[in-house]
């Protein structure tokens, strides 16, 4: 999940002033590089002499800080504009507010918007499959859905990812299907793992998770953690693609535990929330 | 003919009806992608071309637009990446000597509306869902009589 920290933020601001400063340093420190100590003007200054020959002694630890400043300054660049992330959790945060049909002091991972983003994911399910079985034919890079920016304070660790492949039928989750058409998607009313009936019926329980499986194209291997955890998946889930400069850039997806939560009216009445974090992620 | 430049705006709910799609036996609720649902669209005349222009949430600023000339007359103005149609051209003169020689006035202006978003239906340049949306709104235009007596 995207986050930005102090320094991060410190970076972001300065980036330009310190890549400037940077290549002044490096300038100045090259000449006085150049400087010989014999020199009869620097000889008859102690103090010069003092302070040329200590920077040069630190010259390797001075260029090394000049490239980490400017690596950092790039790499802080390219994760993008903290101001625009900011701005797309506080929508996302009155979307979850405003679309999802909750009830009172209800906590608010049970009801979450999320803007997942493709990216390549090196080895991802490799790992899981050292680990756990897998039916499918899982390449070792694939494109996969992650999350990127979530509502509210918790749940912000979340490491779910959905395989996208150029095939259909191998995507994975109600967010892969929306990708694969390009439409909004909504699955509702889906029915529970855990109900008051199964509390000690772990083979119901399986039962039950095989057919949120299918019902929402989601991985087995996926629900495993919420029968260990005795919790419940969502119970609505919708789609939507969020395009950038005219390419699906990503899927934003609503889930809630009340089987009515996400409804249509989460997609219909909002639309404008969703071209305005397209048009946020523009100057991303 | 018709009423200028004026933007007319599109019902949303005429156009984002949920369907109900089948895949893998599991039944999902499907609705077009806010992105290739226009919300206003316009028609004018200019120089013998009836001009169609159509709005959309991320405006055509957003991405290139591309210009498809057709033989017949059409010219399809479309997003390069979304392939959203954003502006379609007809020369009246091509259009009329091919297709509406044989029909009333009174009936041109309706024959327009639908051919011309047939024709972009047909023609395999613009996206599956902004077709979909567009050939709906074709149909709305038809029937309702607010669009229609804003358009003609």
């Amino acid at each position: 999940m995207r986050t930005h920290g102090r320094i991060k933020r410190f970076l972001y601001k300065n980036s330009d002033f310190l890549n400037t400063a940077a290549i002044s340093i490096s300038t100045l420190e090259g000449w006085i590089l150049s400087m010989k100590l014999t020199q009869e003007k620097i000889v008859k200054h102690p103090i010069k002499s003092w302070l040329i020959e200590s920077l040069q002694d630190a010259a390797l630890w001075i260029y090394l800080a000049i490239i980490l400043t400017m690596i950092a300054c790039f790499f802080v660049k390219k994760t993008g504009n903290p101001w625009v992330s900011d701005k797309i959790k506080f929508i996302l945060d009155q979307y979850q507010i405003k679309s999802i049909q909750k009830g009172h002091n209800e906590p608010q991972d049970h009801h979450r918007v999320t803007l997942f983003k493709k990216t390549v994911c090196f080895g991802h399910r490799w790992r899981q499959c050292l680990t756990q079985t897998c039916s499918k034919k899982i390449p070792f890079l694939g494109d996969y859905l992650v999350p990127e920016i979530r509502s509210g304070h918790i749940s912000q660790r979340s490491k779910t990812k959905f395989y996208i492949s150029d095939k259909s039928s191998q995507t994975e989750g109600v967010a892969g299907k929306a990708w694969c058409t390009d439409e909004a998607v909504i699955r509702a009313n889906l029915a529970p793992i855990h109900t008051p009936e199964n509390e000690n019926d772990i083979e119901d329980k399986k039962n039950r998770a095989q057919e949120y499986a299918k019902a929402t194209k989601c991985p087995e291997h996926m629900l495993q953690k919420y029968i260990q955890e005795n919790e419940n998946p969502p119970l609505s889930i919708a789609a939507i693609p969020v395009r950038v400069r005219g390419q699906i850039w990503g899927i934003i997806v609503l889930d809630s535990q009340n089987p009515q939560g996400v409804t249509q009216e989460s997609v219909d009445h909002y639309q404008l929330t969703v071209a305005i974090i397209g048009q946020l992620l523009e100057n991303l | 003919m018709m009423n200028g430049s004026q933007w007319i705006l599109i019902p949303p709910q005429e156009l984002n009806k949920p369907e109900l799609s089948m895949d893998g036996g599991v039944e999902f609720q499907t609705m077009p992608s806010p992105f290739d649902v226009p919300h206003s669209f316009r028609i004018s005349e200019e120089n013998k071309r009836l001009i169609i222009d159509f709005k959309y949430i991320s405006d055509r600023d957003s991405e290139t637009v591309k210009v498809l000339k057709k033989p017949d007359g059409f010219s399809l103005h479309i997003g390069k990446y979304s392939k959203r149609l954003f502006t379609l051209e007809i020369d009246l003169e091509v259009f009329e000597r091919q297709y509406l020689s044989s029909l009333h006035d009174a009936d041109k202006e309706n024959v327009y509306f639908q051919s011309v978003l047939a024709k972009s239906k047909d023609s395999g340049d613009i996206s599956k869902n902004n077709s979909k949306v567009l050939k709906k709104l074709a149909e709305i235009g038809f029937n309702n009589e607010r669009m229609i007596s804003y358009c003609f």
